[in-house]
């Protein structure tokens, strides 16, 4: 276990009973970079002087089992703190901890550099209405589009393919700027499906419309963690893939503009943090006034979210190590909120934890 | 009744690793009807599961009762699926 982060939004909060904000766990668990994930819940029953696993717990542990099975429950009563996982014939067992510093893992790094044509028939341009639909249609083209032809991909390393039977490990980096793995899309395959990326306003393709080509560019990185010295190249296929399209492209698509003068289809950049070791990413575009419309205050309220959760440390006795983390987390957020006319509002803040964490 | 097919993507984020799975369905079918099927290929019981699209949505019980056709052009072909994680 790497840390720990609380969520503070709940949709019903009594004394005996609590359900978060289902929102709040997304939008959590999406900032993670595939291999590192949420792997159990931690809450707490208050005014109770026994800890115990209650009938609820024990059915979220077994739901939450079933998804990843060294998932773990912590509960505590303000004072002490217990563990809990699955053990057989679904009862649960309490375990015993070790408090250690781990290790982050080395990550595999991939990247995707690709540059389309979207031909848009030109009636769903001139209604404003239809605009959102058209966002969605461009989504789910682009989709399919790479659910379709994933086996097709090719993936590179220094300019040579990478074989079936290559060992993974020797791909593992530290840090984001050193050379991926690249995912090519083969040239015959994009000049075979030039014709298929096409947003029809109809059902059915009418080949009298004169379609408005739009650029379309897809630049990322992104990093792999927990590739096991055993995994072969069809594991890690489908782990870039679960990665890039089921987190990191479908939220870029969601935050799409269409820059209708330019002929363009622009989505955010991925924008890395590293978190007590390991990279989390957000999104913003390159331009201010971008970010301020379409993205609006969702990185503020992250940023904010993080500084929050940073505060918890203030009385806190940490080693080198930590601090070292918690610092670079502080520069890493003045640095990601210069993309924002918000960044003067938490400036004040930031200096005041890093005096304070020193 | 057409029996076109639609492909709908499932990511689950719960665990180490984030897995998507995808459920090709006849375009006309609810949502509500396939939701057991789903919550049980992730192993979340199905009192616990919501879906909810890569903008934050959660799809509500009248979204659910929608065709997936409809649900597709609303929201996109991919959702999160994710345990309501209810404790007590």
């Amino acid at each position: 276990m790497l840390a720990i982060y609380e969520c503070t939004q709940f949709i019903e909060q009594t004394v005996i009973h609590a359900m978060p904000d289902i929102l709040e766990f997304q939008e959590i668990s999406s900032v993670l970079p595939q291999g590192i994930g949420p792997i159990g819940i931690y809450h707490s029953h208050p005014s109770l002087s026994d800890i115990f696993h209650s009938h609820t717990d024990d059915s979220t542990l077994i739901s939450l089992t079933n998804q990843f099975q060294d998932c773990i429950s912590i509960i505590t009563n303000g004072q002490n703190t217990k563990f809990y996982q699955m053990g057989k014939n679904y009862k649960t067992k309490e375990i015993e901890v070790e408090y250690i510093e781990p290790e982050v893992p080395k990550f595999m790094l991939v990247s995707i550099n690709e540059k389309f044509e979207i031909f848009i028939d030109p009636g769903f341009l001139t209604q404003e209405k239809s605009l959102s639909k058209l966002n969605i249609q461009i989504q789910n083209l682009i989709i399919n589009y790479f659910q379709n032809n994933w086996n097709e991909l090719e993936f590179t390393h220094n300019n040579s393919t990478i074989g079936t039977k290559d060992k993974l490990h020797k791909y593992l980096v530290e840090k984001l700027n050193t050379e991926p793995l690249r995912l090519k899309i083969p040239s015959n395959l994009k000049q075979r499906h030039r014709d298929l990326l096409k947003v029809i306003q109809k059902d059915i393709k009418d080949d009298t419309v004169s379609y408005e080509a739009f650029e379309f560019i897809i630049n990322t990185k992104f990093p792999l963690y927990n590739i096991r010295k055993y995994d072969n190249f069809d594991t890690l296929n489908q782990k870039v893939k679960d990665e890039f399209l089921g987190n990191n492209l479908i939220q870029k698509l969601h935050n799409l503009i269409i820059d209708k003068e330019n002929l363009r289809i622009i989505i955010p950049n991925d924008y890395y943090l590293k978190f007590f070791g390991f990279y989390i990413r957000t999104l913003n575009f390159n331009k201010k006034n971008l970010n301020e419309i379409l993205i609006k205050n969702e990185p503020y309220k992250f940023e904010l979210k993080i500084i929050r959760f940073l505060k918890s440390f203030i009385n806190l006795e940490v080693s080198i190590k930590f601090k070292n983390y918690l610092y670079e987390l502080l520069n890493n957020l003045e640095d990601f909120a210069e993309h924002f006319t918000w960044k003067e509002k938490l400036s004040e803040d930031l200096k005041q934890l890093k005096i304070n964490l020193k | 009744m057409s029996s076109e097919l639609n492909t709908i993507y499932f990511v689950n984020k719960f665990g180490t690793e984030k897995k998507q799975v995808p459920f090709p369905v006849s375009a006309n079918i609810k949502l509500m009807d396939v939701v057991p099927e789903i919550s049980k290929k992730f192993g979340i019981s199905s009192q616990n599961v919501c879906i909810a699209n890569m903008g934050g949505q959660v799809l509500t019980n009248t979204d659910l009762l929608s065709p997936i056709k409809e649900i597709v052009e609303k929201f996109g072909n991919t959702f999160d699926i994710i345990d309501r994680g209810i404790v007590g």
